[in-house]
């Protein structure tokens, strides 16, 4: 019991301590629980909504895939409007009714904008035949009417009230068929009036949305509902033998299923990219409790010897660490649990003021996030504390009579061979990424490892050059600030190993962050060097913001401004995401353009064949796609596009260009022949000779005045509009960096007043021989400014060298140029010194308050 | 293990070294701190260990408290031989059967007076013999300071309850390493005369290391090492008697340390420095 209480007291005596570092691990816990509340809540939301989705259908029907394939595609050929009445006559079923719709359909509101694209989905439908087997419903606001006719339109209240559109009005919107203007006679809502989902949805009567959306073709689907007591089973064997193969019949399970997944796969992409950096925070504060731990068992290493000599055995001293370790974690894993909680909340506040709120995440705690927190919050004070307390074990009686219980000298060699074990198998990792081939997962997970692993390696090495490098950055100090600055470097010189551990979390997280830094700006580098390189168009055009190839407009907008006599030629370009595959069965971007003339607009850099007279039953193949297929120029090539056609196309050329165009580009003629819809995604323009750029631009957005998502941008602006993903990715990135900052200063401060307390005496001794409070203070500040900017310069160094080799270990079709972006490095170094600053403050006042008597006595 | 207690009863030793040699370090740096000491504690007696810096006094002391392994020879506590302890066996020793009083107070900071009295047993994860504890707190005066951290406790107290703390589990022997070293002459004196009570009316046995010859008068018997073996034994000692014993053992140091060719001058200038 008294071991016990000596325990608690001893927590109780170092609260603050205790707290920061308790406040380190339940960072780390509450991130990662946080995220992991957030996206399961988002994932029952949506597993809900898609439930939801088909509820009042039984099973829908759509063409199928001319190749028999179960996989969903998007662009399937359309449905024959009669095909509903064959169905209704089918025994079992009750009802069928048509569904049309389209994405890419923009309003364009009273003064002439367009709807914001940035994130939401645009889309236009048809009003459902049968309401009770569709989705839209009527707002019962007492002004809404269906629409009805080939010039009324209805929106979904919630985009009509953010843009003020009003019923009675007339508005343009951006439709396939080109830009039209109709009176808004109605609002409806999507499945429940309070649902918010990131759509905007306008929607025409079945024949006008089938005359706007598909130029007056069939329908997209047919959903079918069941008479009661019919057998889905039955209904959909008697579906499938009356319309035979050419049909595929979809129970609203599979779609429901279907929809999940889908999401699945983007919420998992999203939860590891937070996760891995809820890690970078979690090893940020293994970091700091270890040093912890480590600290004060050295510090109590003479009382753990008096508790020896009063008849301890070894359990019990290192009992004592491993219960206030224990204590903590149990702390951090509850604190971090409870701020976990808040952190899913402000994931939800910050996709919200993104505007990325899909969906509104139920607020469910799981197994997973209890398991993690305890894992990362008892779990991981536990086992750092684990060496600390086998040296509390080591302790002998005569401890508690030695002079000085120094400090074992083999550490710091032994600190040196596990960081370059460490780092060095990270090395490991990282050239295997560099050198092999694996797969993406694979890759990512090599460079991830690995970088991680070199990173710690520095760190826990940099005891090495703790002393010479302190040294060399206390000389200007020494010399600025005479006796406190000499006795500041000094005292970052004598100990390494406490200048190591010191700056060790601060290293940590700023090699982190420089390593983004770097990674990022290579790969801006890369995307900057590649579109300089093939863009050699004037203009580019596209909706939004240039980076989602499925974001496309009306055909007619090219033909507009193909009229403009300030531009010389014209190109459009069409994009659909996995819109081809194969024989290897792997799905590409399939690319649309006029293949004989593109080339003037955009640098295809063929590197065999050539594009002149190609046309249709031609394409042209990526270098890399042609590399791993066996295929050359003269060639022919199997393809299935779009899921619906198993075409066979001539190898006119290989290029290396894959920056503005896929790997596989067809010709405009073969794409309106084999794909669903025609719009375009980006068209470029070249300026006629002896046009002012200013001119050209003024005469493409009259051109445009009808497109107005369409943006005009020239080369630098499309360059950079290109850019503007990776920025906020980077952004992202960041805030989670900028965290892992703040606890690593923490933890700088909390080692900063352990080693201060540790010379309790030797302070207490410079006061005796008149150093003044002001003196000490100032020796202790400059003493944090170096040991931060030691570990600011390792780490950013570090940082840079790891980030350069990740560059480098990246596919070159991600990344192939490499840049360092000195200024923002420079900041960073700024940054740890004034972290430094900041972080000895309290510190240095402890110090300059140590009572001389006091430490000066014996104990 | 047997019982203790059975066991001591079989002689008058409470404590005893045959032989004792401990070596400090190794090859040309090697230090003889104990050179074949053979030495018997009688039980309900105050013994003092004295001797100058460096005597030997500490680590003899050490070494038969079973902190410190001897390098030859034997050491017992009752007829527990030290020699042939693990490290757990020489734990629950320390807990059970010895207690320990030092210079430094050493008393955990954490813990009130009380906590640390009773850590010991505690430790043993036995029950304390609260009357026992009880009347050692009284005998020591200190019923009032029980609740107090020992940086609210003066020195004298402190050393109290460190003295409290060595009586509490009713050990065997009870090693004391200059106890009176950090107090001022009262507070030591106090402390000595409780020490002396410990051993009279509560039957304890002392073992005191200590170079301060009036500690030494309150003593049934001390006895002087110097450069690590026994230099005489004085039985009822008085403070000047042990000065005397000190100052002989010192000229018996010089003389062995006469350098050859020494004057007689330079012999009785550091005799006349002894005088003071």
């Amino acid at each position: 019991m008294t071991l016990l209480r000596y325990s608690l007291r001893n927590i109780a005596g170092t609260r603050v301590r205790f707290a920061l570092t308790t406040l380190a691990v339940a960072a780390g816990v509450s991130l990662t629980v946080g995220v992991l509340i957030n996206t399961d809540g988002l994932r029952r939301s949506f597993s809900d909504l898609a439930g939801r989705l088909y509820d009042h259908i039984d099973l829908s029907v759509r063409s199928q895939s001319t190749l028999g394939d179960a996989e969903q595609w998007e662009d399937l050929p359309l449905l024959d409007p009669s095909l509903k009445d064959r169905l209704e006559a089918i025994e079992g079923v009750e009802k069928a009714a048509g569904a049309v719709s389209e994405f890419s359909v923009v309003a364009i509101d009273g003064d002439g904008n367009a709807l914001d694209s940035g994130t939401s989905m645009q889309a236009g439908m048809g009003w459902p035949e049968d309401e009770s087997l569709g989705r839209i419903f009527l707002l019962d606001d007492g002004v809404s009417r269906r629409p009805s006719g080939p010039d009324e339109f209805a929106m979904d209240h919630h985009t009509a009230a953010d843009f003020g559109f009003r019923i009675g009005e007339r508005y343009k919107v951006s439709t396939p068929n080109g830009t039209r203007a109709f009176e808004l006679v109605g609002h409806f809502y999507f499945m429940e009036p309070d649902l918010r989902i990131a759509f905007q949805l306008v929607a025409w009567d079945m024949a006008t949305a089938r005359q706007l959306l598909h130029g007056g073709g069939g329908y997209d689907l047919i959903d079918v509902r069941l008479s009661p007591g019919a057998s889905l089973d039955e209904a959909t064997r008697a579906i499938e033998r009356e319309l035979g193969p050419s049909y595929s019949v979809l129970s609203k399970r599979t779609q429901a299923e279907a929809r999940d997944q889908e999401f699945r796969e983007i919420l998992d992409l999203f939860r590891n990219l937070l996760l891995a950096f809820a890690v970078i925070v979690v090893v940020i504060s293994v970091l700091i409790t270890y040093n912890t731990f480590t600290l004060i068992t050295g510090q109590r290493i003479k009382e753990f010897g008096l508790l020896r000599v009063l008849g301890a055995d070894r359990r019990q001293v290192a009992v004592t660490v491993a219960f206030e370790a224990l204590a903590m974690g149990v702390l951090a894993t509850v604190a971090g649990f409870g701020l976990g909680i808040l952190v899913s909340r402000a994931i939800t506040g910050a996709l919200e003021a993104a505007g990325a709120d899909l969906l509104r995440p139920e607020f469910t705690i799981g197994a997973g996030p209890i398991l993690a927190a305890l894992v990362l919050g008892v779990g991981v004070t536990v086992v750092t504390a684990i060496r600390p307390a086998l040296r509390a074990r080591q302790v002998t009686p005569m401890a508690a009579l030695a002079e000085d219980a120094g400090i074992d000298p083999r550490s710091r060699r032994r600190s040196i061979v596990v960081g370059s074990a460490v780092g060095g198998t990270g090395m490991v990792l990282l050239a295997a990424g560099l050198l092999s081939e694996p797969s993406e997962a694979a890759l990512l997970l090599l460079i991830g490892l690995g970088a991680l692993g070199l990173l710690l390696g520095v760190t826990i090495s940099s005891a090495a050059i703790a002393g010479p490098m302190s040294g060399l950055l206390g000389w200007p100090a020494a010399r600025a600030f005479s006796l406190n600055g000499r006795l500041a470097r000094l005292n970052a010189v004598r100990n390494p190993r406490r200048t190591a551990a010191t700056a060790s979390a601060l290293l940590l997280g700023l090699a982190m962050v420089s390593l983004v830094t770097v990674v990022g700006a290579s790969f801006k580098q890369t995307l900057h060097d590649r579109l300089d390189d093939s863009v050699r168009a004037d203009w580019m055009l596209c909706a939004g913001a240039c980076d989602n190839p499925e974001l496309s407009f009306s055909s007619e907008a090219a033909a507009e401004i193909a009229r403009t006599p300030e531009l010389e030629s014209v190109e459009t370009f069409r994009f659909r995401v996995d819109g081809v595959r194969t024989t290897d069965g792997r799905r590409h971007l399939l690319s649309a353009a006029s293949l004989d003339s593109f080339s003037s607009h955009v640098e295809p850099g063929i590197v065999s064949g050539s594009l002149a007279g190609a046309g249709a039953g031609n394409v042209m193949v990526h270098a890399d796609a042609a590399e791993a297929l066996g295929l050359g120029v003269g060639d022919e090539v199997p393809l299935e596009i779009s899921g619906q056609r198993a075409v066979t196309l001539h190898v006119v050329a290989v290029h290396t260009e894959d920056s503005v165009v896929g790997p596989w580009v067809i010709d405009l003629q073969d794409w309106d022949r084999y794909v669903v819809g025609s719009q375009d995604s980006l068209v470029t323009a070249v300026t006629a000779a002896g046009v002012a750029s200013d001119d050209a631009r003024a005469a493409l957005e009259a051109g445009l005045a009808d497109y107005p998502q369409v943006e005009v941008r020239d080369r630098a602006e499309y360059r950079d509009s290109r850019a503007t993903q990776v920025d906020s990715l980077l952004m992202v990135i960041n805030v989670f960096l900028v965290i892992a900052l703040v606890i690593a200063v923490m933890g700088f401060s909390n080692t900063m007043a352990l080693s201060v307390l540790e010379r309790t005496r030797e302070i207490g001794l410079l006061k005796a021989v008149g150093m003044g409070e002001w003196h000490i203070r100032a020796a202790i500040v400059l003493e944090g400014i170096i040991v931060a900017v030691f570990g600011g310069l390792i780490g950013v160094v570090a940082g840079v060298v790891t980030g350069s080799i990740t560059a480098l270990s990246l596919p070159g079709d991600i990344i192939s140029a490499t840049a360092v972006p000195g200024p923002a490095l420079v900041v960073y170094l700024i940054v740890s010194a004034v972290v430094g600053l900041l972080a000895a403050l309290v510190p240095a006042r402890r110090a300059s308050r140590i009572d001389l008597i006091e430490a000066l006595s014996y104990h | 293990m047997s019982n203790p207690a059975v066991q001591a009863s079989n002689t008058v030793a409470a404590a005893r070294a045959e032989d004792a040699v401990k070596i400090y370090g190794s090859g040309e740096i090697a230090v003889r701190a104990l050179d074949n000491v053979s030495i018997t504690f009688e039980k309900r007696r105050f013994t003092v260990i004295m001797g100058p810096s460096g005597s030997g006094k500490s680590t003899l002391m050490q070494c038969m408290a079973a902190l410190d392994d001897l390098t030859e020879g034997r050491a017992f506590i009752g007829d527990t031989d030290l020699s042939t302890l693990t490290d757990q066996e020489s734990t629950r020793l320390r807990r059970e059967r010895v207690g320990f009083i030092f210079q430094a107070f050493n008393l955990v900071p954490t813990l009130t007076a009380i906590e640390n009295i009773t850590l010991p047993i505690e430790l043993a994860r036995r029950r304390p013999d609260r009357q026992w504890v009880d009347s050692v707190i009284s005998t020591l005066g200190l019923g009032d300071r029980l609740a107090h951290r020992p940086n609210e406790l003066s020195g004298g107290q402190q050393q109290r309850v460190a003295v409290a703390r060595a009586l509490a589990s009713k050990p065997e022997v009870i090693f004391a390493d200059e106890p009176t070293g950090n107090l001022d002459s009262r507070s030591g004196t106090d402390l000595l005369r409780f020490m002396r009570g410990a051993v009279d009316d509560l039957g304890q046995t002392i073992v005191m290391v200590t170079h301060d010859a009036k500690a030494a008068s309150f003593s049934d018997r001390a006895v002087f090492l110097s450069d690590g073996r026994l230099q005489g034994t004085l039985i009822h000692p008085t403070a000047e008697g042990v000065l005397d014993h000190m100052k002989i053992l010192q000229v018996g140091q010089f003389i062995r340390d006469i350098p050859d060719g020494a004057t007689m001058d330079q012999v009785l200038e550091y005799m006349e420095g002894l005088e003071d």
